[in-house]
Formats: structure tokens, sequence, C-alpha cells
């Protein structure tokens, strides 16, 4: 008999309820719960019959369960990819970093080399910077919504933009230089893609932001400086073989090398 | 550190098995499996050998599946659930029809019941550690799954239909 408490009462009288069972079922009872039960099932056909249905329940989800997943698992879930790219990045960095060093080590000598060379860029580097910095001056200066999704959910953000972009977003925390992620943003790009735009802030309001695209060029290259004539901020910017960043503040260039570096250093995610 | 990295691997089927059955949403389930592979990656010095990796990483996702869920909630509701992800086709039209009631069935969960029951009853995980991966004590997931085998014996009655996927 099912009683009022929806408990089912063996032979004995000892009532049976869902939970009892369902644990029953899941192996989870200690030795004398797990005997009441199955002298339960043993003594009352209505016992043995509710145990057989959440069996028969199991079953049907599991099945159900196993059909949803029947098809071939997507290229992108793929770790030992996502891992074997984790360390080429981190090669790829301590060559951008060793690079950037260089640039250093040139600069205190002879004046930034960096700025020198930009004339020499080509057309789609020098779209590519004013590109960021132009979505820079658009949205640094929005108070209510200089961001589509908030640092709330940078997980979210950092899983979408990336897919978007096609690569892996850095979006790492620049806390310990003293900014603050704003959030993230989608953006066009001159030829159809997606460009990515992060956004961070300082104590006293100073908005940076790191601008990422696809480089369809391939070609690798490290920290360099940019100013448009259309701003007053300057653009740190550099390419890995899959992706370019440009990262543009109204800031002095050592805070924004110290920034690049940090994002640099940063964008393993760990 | 290979070894970590194997039983990832060996865990990501049931990891999207759970995320799609929890979701019904194809694009959903492989972006919350994504995520939670990446968090791996980023957590793996984090993790200790004396747990199971796979319970570790379902707690990865359940806590990406809450967050997640919480902004969805912030954003307003989902379309209708005319796009929801159905079963690939078996080749038994008998097994296929109930398995949409089975769909339908755990719809009709609570997301919380749905996934106290998946956990244990379909990815193997002990109570201890679907308590630990839903962040809820033991007495809570021993509950929310009689719960929810409650509810679906209801839907799906006795009689032959669950007889049709036995």
């Amino acid at each position: 008999m099912t009683d009022k408490n929806g408990h089912l009462h063996a032979e004995d009288g000892a009532a049976i309820d869902d939970v009892d069972l369902s644990a029953y079922l899941d192996g989870e009872l200690d030795p004398a719960a797990r005997q009441r039960v199955a002298a339960a099932i043993e003594g009352s056909g209505l016992v043995a019959r509710r145990a057989e249905l959440f069996g028969g329940v199991d079953r049907a989800v599991a099945r159900y369960a196993d059909a949803m997943a029947a098809a071939a698992l997507p290229a992108r879930l793929c770790v030992r990819r996502m891992a074997a790219e984790r360390r080429a990045r981190r090669t790829r960095r301590m060559a951008t970093l060793a690079a950037a060093l260089a640039l250093i080590l040139v600069g205190a000598g002879g004046g930034w080399l960096g700025h020198g060379l930009f004339h020499r860029q080509s057309f789609a580097v020098r779209h590519f910077v004013e590109a960021a910095t132009a979505a820079y001056q658009v949205y640094s200066v929005e108070i209510r919504h200089p961001v589509e999704v908030a640092r709330e959910d940078r997980g979210h953000m950092v899983a979408w933009l990336s897919k978007r972009i096609d690569h892996r977003l850095p979006a790492p925390s620049l806390d310990a230089e003293g900014f603050r992620l704003v959030g993230g943003r989608l953006l066009p790009t001159r030829r159809g893609g997606a460009a990515a735009q992060v956004m961070y802030e300082d104590a006293e309001g100073r908005r940076v932001t790191l601008y990422a695209a696809r480089n369809d060029s391939g070609a690798r290259q490290a920290i360099r400086f940019f100013k448009a004539d259309f701003s007053d901020a300057e653009t740190a910017y550099w390419f890995e073989p899959e992706i370019g960043y440009a990262l543009t503040g109204t800031v002095d260039r050592e805070t924004l090398l110290k920034l690049a570096n940090a994002i640099l250093e940063g964008s393993d995610g760990a | 550190m290979t070894d970590f990295l194997a039983d990832v691997e060996a865990a990501i089927p049931s990891l999207r098995r759970y995320a799609l059955t929890l979701t019904r949403d194809v694009d959903a389930a492989d972006d919350l499996v994504q995520d939670c592979l990446e968090r791996a990656l980023d957590k793996r010095r984090l993790w200790r050998p004396q747990g199971a990796v796979r319970a570790w990483l379902f707690a990865i996702l359940h806590n990406r599946f809450v967050s997640d869920r919480r902004r969805d909630s912030r954003r307003g509701p989902h379309g209708p659930l005319d796009g929801a992800a159905e079963p690939a086709a078996v080749d038994d039209p008998v097994a296929a029809v109930a398995l949409s009631e089975v769909g339908r069935a755990l719809d009709a969960l609570s997301p919380e019941q749905r996934a106290a029951l998946l956990l244990v009853a379909v990815e193997g995980l002990t109570y201890a550690e679907a308590a630990a991966a839903l962040g809820v004590p033991v007495g809570t997931v021993m509950s929310r799954i009689a719960r929810a085998r409650r509810s679906l014996s209801r839907a799906l009655g006795e009689g032959p239909r669950l007889a049709q996927v036995k």
C-alpha cells in the first residue's frame, strides 16, 4: 500500500520511502538500512515493483543520454590540442618577450626603434592599429555602455570572444598593474571579420583597451608603438602568427609596455 | 602530467553527455564543455591526484552551468524549446518515440533534480562526489534523486513506455 506520505509498506509494516529505495539502488545505504530495504523488496510485491520501476527510469534516462551524445566529438573539444596550443603560446611568448626586451635596450640607447619603423609597415598593419585606436576613441569615453559583457561574466566573455575571433583571447588580470577589467565587446573589422576589444581602467578612471583580431599575414612581430594622427592615445601593438594585438590608451609608453608585458605573460590564463 | 591529460580526455564523452542532457542545446553544451576543459587546464596545478579527475571535472562544469544560467536569467527568458537538441536517430522507431518522451519528462524536472540524477544514475558518481560537484549536502542530493525518479516514474508510467526502452 502507498500511504498519504508516499510510503510503501512492506508486509511487516516497515515504511520504505522513495529516498530509501533510491539510495538502495545507488548502493548508498549503510548495511543495516540496505538489509531492511532488501527484505522489503523480497517481501512485498509493491516495493519490488517500485524498485523495478525506478530501475526502468534509470535505464530510460541512460539510453536517452547515450542517444543525445551519439554524435562524434567536435574538434574544439580536443584537450590535447588545447594543451599543445598553450605550450606553443608559451614558447612564442618567450620569443616575443625577448624581442620586446631588445626593443627596450635599443630604446634606451637611441630612441624608439618602433616609431621609426612604422612607415615601412604595410597598409594592413596601419589599418589594424588605426582601427584599434578608433575603437578606443569611441568606447573608452562611454559612461553607461563601455562594454557589451561586463567583468562579472569574464568566463563567458572570454569564451564568446575567443570563439568569434577564432583564437583564445587573453584577458588576464592586470590588477597587479593597477588596472581593473571592465569587460569586452565584439567589433567588425574592415574585411568583415571579427575583432575583440577588452577594456581595463585604473583607479583614476583612465582606460586602456586591448584590441585583438586575426593576423592573416602569419608574420610575427615584437611590440612596437604607434600614435594615430586623429587621437591623443598611444598604441603598443604586436603580432603572433595567428593573431594581432593592439593595446591603446592615453597613458605613457612605459605604462603601455608594462601592461603589454603583463598581457603577454598572463595570456596563458594561468 | 600526461596522466592528467589522459584522464581528462577519457572524461570528455561523459562531460559532453552530461552537458547535452542537462541543457538539451548542442551549442550551449559544447561551450560548457570547452569552458570546463580550459578551466581544468588553467587549474591543473591545483588538482590533487587523490580524488577522481572525473568528479573534479564535473564540479568545474557544473559551476560554469550555474553561472551561465544566472547570467541568462538576468538577460530574460530564452525562446521556446523548439530548438532543443533531440537524440540522434535510433534504428528502432518505437524506441525513438519513447526517447523523445524521456526528453520531455526530463525537461519537466528542475535543473537541480536533473543534474543530481544524471550525475549519479548516468555518470556513476557517488552521492558524495555528486554533492561536491553540485555544492550541496549529501542529503540534498539523496532527496533530489528520489524526487527525480518519482516524477519520472509518474511521467513515464509503469506500463509499456518504459518497457520499450529497456
